[in-house]
């Protein structure tokens, strides 16, 4: 059997596939301004349940889904705690006093100051859907002692953790050796069948066979039968892989 | 020292595969062209010179040249695109589409950034209007353009354009044209300054994207509201929605300062939205002298103005 990392046949990109499945927490806008509240900000809302503690709330952060907002404002999220009853209460940012996180983000950071607002409208600079809400900290040195406290700020991060996806490639190296023609390959430069050569051929009469036959055969593969479909265009190959390292 | 003429879509490691069985042959490809490096962008008939008695693998070379390949991958362009400019906005577009065209004029410089392997376009935007084509060199499961830029567009057509549109912050445009199109309209929110907004034969589910369009708390000599919105053969997802922007506009906390706009509609408002047209027409404070014309509604071909 062998492995590798997934390439996309079609567009002959490395496939990037998720690595986590991060569970969204509700989200929405405010219709209005809260009273009381800066009219230049723009305002939401983040629901959890009380099941988090608050302390794992605020060490762990929450994920959100926030589809394009089409408003150029900086805003605010406020995290609204639902007990079972239906009651709520909301977290108090400890460092401004009130139930208000403003959220930045690094997007458009400098080096004298690496974190700024960031508006509704630019969030698909971050990712266009899923976003992680991180309860920002930062760490001083007080009379010796190395202290952690929250800056009162939400940092912004995508949701998205992607990595390459390592997978079994049997299929994928043989689809690979149909679509490259040769010369396509730098390292073996005439390797491939290269199925595109045989487009509009009569395929009956080509030494397309005898071809695919034997370059699986140089990749240490034994092509049992080979049918091609007329009505889906598809070339349908039973080998075996068995012998493979 | 031989000569080679470079065929269409070869690079030079293509060259070397073919001249020497091997991409190591690019080593002598340079030392024979002191003028060429890894960056040259090689073209259709360019000559290279090379040592033909310098083969490294002879079998390759022989293959190739029995069975008439010719290796031609071309340049893949897939580094990194910097751009100083600021992003303006984020295009989603359909993966299966080959190509993208639109129309445009306006001030200022324009970085296109077409979302596949070709290089960044820059455009200096002028009042003449210019399309914009481009075929797509790649095939991709998901594909994003950006346009970035210190620009405005005094007029854009979007009509034929595949795409929805997402501004990242306010994008100044004077006139848009967007016909039969079935992208998402939420990018109207955050254009700013329209005059005149054309979206005939559209589908459309929500005006609000366009209900504070032309709504200033200030009209001066130098203000340019919204002053022609063309709307006829637009399927409307349900007539309530022309209603209610009729309403908003009726409505005179909603309505605020605007200047007076020529409405086309083929789509007949329901009792509640004539109500609404009647009231525009007949509110004098909307109409009054002073602006370049008064509000005006034309209904399949038929015109309702101010008295």
């Amino acid at each position: 059997m062998r492995r590798d990392i997934e390439v996309h046949i079609n567009t002959e990109d490395i496939v990037l596939a998720a690595t986590n499945k991060p569970l969204m927490k509700a989200f929405r806008w405010l219709d209005d301004v809260p009273e009381g509240q800066l009219q230049s900000y723009l305002y939401g809302e983040v629901e959890v349940s009380t099941l988090i503690a608050e302390k794992v709330l605020l060490r762990d952060g929450v994920n959100v889904a926030i589809d394009y907002t089409p408003i150029y404002k900086p805003f605010m999220l406020r995290i609204k705690r639902v007990y079972d009853d239906g009651s709520f209460e909301y977290a108090v940012n400890p460092v401004l006093g009130s139930v208000w996180f403003p959220v930045k983000s690094a997007v458009y950071g400098e080096q004298n100051n690496p974190v700024e607002d960031i508006h509704a409208s630019e969030l698909i600079l971050i990712d266009e859907q899923f976003y992680y809400l991180y309860f920002e900290r930062v760490t001083e040195t007080i009379a010796g002692k190395s202290v952690t406290h929250l800056t009162g700020n939400l940092r912004i991060f995508s949701a998205c953790q992607m990595d390459f996806n390592i997978k079994r490639v049997d299929h994928q190296n043989g689809n690979l050796l149909l679509k490259c023609v040769p010369t396509n390959n730098y390292r073996y430069p005439l390797s491939g069948v290269g199925l595109i050569r045989w487009t509009n051929g009569d395929l009956s009469q080509s030494e397309l066979a005898a071809t695919i036959q034997s370059e699986f055969a140089d990749d240490k593969v034994i092509v049992k039968t080979a049918k091609f479909n007329n009505d889906t265009n598809q070339l349908a190959i039973d080998a075996n892989f068995d012998d493979l390292d | 020292m031989a000569q080679y003429k470079v065929q269409g879509g070869q690079n030079i490691w293509d060259i070397a595969i073919q001249l020497y069985g091997s991409i190591e042959g690019a080593f002598d490809l340079f030392m024979s062209n002191p003028k060429l490096n890894m960056t040259t962008n090689l073209k259709a008939g360019d000559i290279l010179e090379y040592h033909e008695q310098f083969v490294i693998n002879q079998s390759i070379v022989d293959a190739i040249a029995s069975n008439d390949y010719l290796p031609a991958n071309s340049e893949r362009r897939v580094y990194f695109k910097g751009v100083s400019a600021p992003l303006r906005m984020v295009i989603k577009m359909p993966e299966q589409e080959t190509e993208a065209s639109f129309v445009v004029a306006g001030n200022g410089q324009m970085v296109v950034d077409w979302g596949d392997n070709s290089d960044l376009q820059t455009i200096f935007l002028t009042e003449e209007k210019i399309t914009l084509n481009h075929v797509f060199d790649n095939k991709v499961d998901k594909r994003r353009m950006k346009i970035y830029g210190d620009c405005s567009f005094s007029y854009l057509n979007l009509t034929g354009f595949k795409g929805s549109l997402y501004p990242i912050n306010p994008v100044v445009v004077d006139e848009l044209v967007s016909r039969a199109n079935a992208g998402d309209l939420s990018c109207l929110f955050l254009f700013k300054g329209m005059v005149s907004l054309d979206l005939r034969s559209t589908n459309i589910d929500d005006l609000s994207p366009i209900y504070d369009y032309g709504r200033s708390g200030n009209v001066t000599e130098s203000y340019n509201g919204l002053q022609l919105l063309n709307l006829e053969a637009v399927r409307f997802k349900d007539i309530a929605v022309l209603d209610d922007y009729l309403e908003y506009l009726a409505d005179s906390e909603t309505h605020g300062t605007r200047r007076p706009c020529h409405i086309y509609l083929t789509a007949q408002p329901s009792a509640r939205g004539m109500a609404a047209i009647e009231t525009i027409l007949n509110e004098k404070a909307w109409n009054q002298e002073g602006y370049a014309s008064s509000w005006a509604f034309t209904i399949n071909g038929t015109t309702y103005t101010a008295e």
